[in-house]
């Protein structure tokens, strides 16, 4: 099982679309969005499994127009057109245009986001003097509290259940090894105590980093195009193996 | 059912219900529009101002439903977006924002309540146990 890192990091390239749905309605094409962005918002970086379990069809995850319906109604329907957007990216952005006389939003499709955002206290924050990038986190208001906070819980819950899996077994031989060279009894209970935590406390960290998994629970098994179900580079890398 | 069309069209659906059929629509309704598309998420807010207009006399149920059912988020997702159009018109309105960002941290600590409900085990809890197990062996 891939679970994901505590903080999703930027991508180091541009996001190179695998799919490629016969022309419909753009709605039919979320199967194949949400594969081609590995689940996660293109501008904010906001995983589903941030924003909740089984989140598809709730609307907390939406389809994003980098050129606006309303300003190009004709590419509605492009594929290229559509992202996989948080709903508050979507809803901070509303109608604004993609194009000022001097700026532009950044496509993740074709702009490197590691080059234009650094993570910074939960912050995904403009590199300084990029007016694009400066731009983007405006239009998508990137770092509004509300994302902040769910990118900070998912730190914090993942990093305690990590930290869990990596010091547990030590901790585990040094309890057994006291265990064994001490002939105290009451020294002994207390150490098996200390043991039977430990346990629980791995047993939990299990639990709790399946609920970070990459490839939700409710991901498609088939697309509208069928390419092969597989995360974004970007993701994938950042990703690690997990086996029960 | 289908919830298509204007506001019109769906106040009149509603006045064709009969009035049980209209409880049952009234008790549904929030877990309904919490399961909708996404195609659909824009069509709440009417909604629910709709039904709180179409049934003034029921306005202490639509309080209940809201504070159990998360209605209430459904308005204070409104009411984001307005204070985003405030701001659009006019970016260096201080009050629009300070006003925005009131109503996402409002918004977030309801978020994060809806995340911590979603773990299987209570943040802090796995480092507690470690903590004690760490004590034990100093």
């Amino acid at each position: 099982m891939m679970i994901l890192p505590p903080t999703v990091r930027p991508s180091e390239t541009p996001i190179l679309r695998r799919h490629t749905p016969a022309t419909t309605s753009y709605r039919a094409y979320r199967s194949c969005l949400r594969w081609e962005f590995g689940f996660c918002c293109a501008f904010c970086l906001l995983h589903e499994s941030t924003l909740g379990i089984d989140v598809e069809g709730t609307g907390l995850m939406s389809i994003e127009h980098f050129e606006t319906q309303a300003l190009h109604p004709e590419l509605r329907d492009e594929y290229s057109n559509c992202h996989l957007a948080c709903r508050f990216c979507n809803g901070a952005r509303g109608r604004r245009p993609s194009r000022l006389e001097h700026v532009s939003l950044l496509n993740p499709c074709s702009a490197t986001w590691a080059d234009h955002f650094k993570i910074v206290d939960h912050c995904l924050q403009a590199v300084k003097g990029d007016e694009d990038a400066s731009y983007t986190e405006a239009i998508y208001d990137l770092n509004d509290p509300r994302k902040t906070g769910l990118r900070r819980a998912h730190a914090e819950t993942l990093t305690e259940a990590i930290e869990a899996l990596r010091e547990g077994p030590g901790l585990s031989e040094a309890l057994i090894a006291e265990m064994k060279a001490t002939t105290d009894p009451d020294r002994r209970t207390t150490l098996a105590s200390a043991l039977q935590s430990v346990g629980k406390a791995l047993q939990q960290a299990i639990t709790q980093v399946q609920r970070f998994a990459a490839i939700p629970a409710d991901a498609d098994l088939q697309c509208r195009c069928s390419t092969e179900m597989s995360l974004p580079r970007f993701v994938s890398t950042q990703c690690w193996e997990y086996s029960v | 059912m289908q919830w298509s069309g204007e506001s019109t069209v769906i106040a009149e659906s509603f006045a064709a219900l009969t009035p049980l059929a209209r409880e049952l629509v009234v008790q549904q309704f929030a877990a309904f529009t919490f399961a909708l598309a996404e195609s659909a998420v824009d069509l709440r807010p009417r909604l629910w101002r709709l039904l709180q207009a179409t049934f003034p006399e029921q306005q202490a149920h639509w309080s209940v439903v809201a504070a159990t059912e998360g209605l209430a988020e459904v308005e204070l997702e409104e009411e984001i977006r307005s204070a985003y159009e405030q701001l659009f018109e006019d970016p260096d309105d201080d009050e629009a924002l300070q006003q925005l960002r009131a109503l996402q941290t409002r918004h977030a600590v309801i978020l994060e309540e809806r995340f911590n409900s979603t773990l299987p085990v209570e943040r802090g809890e796995i480092a507690e146990l470690l903590n004690r197990a760490r004590e034990t062996l100093k």
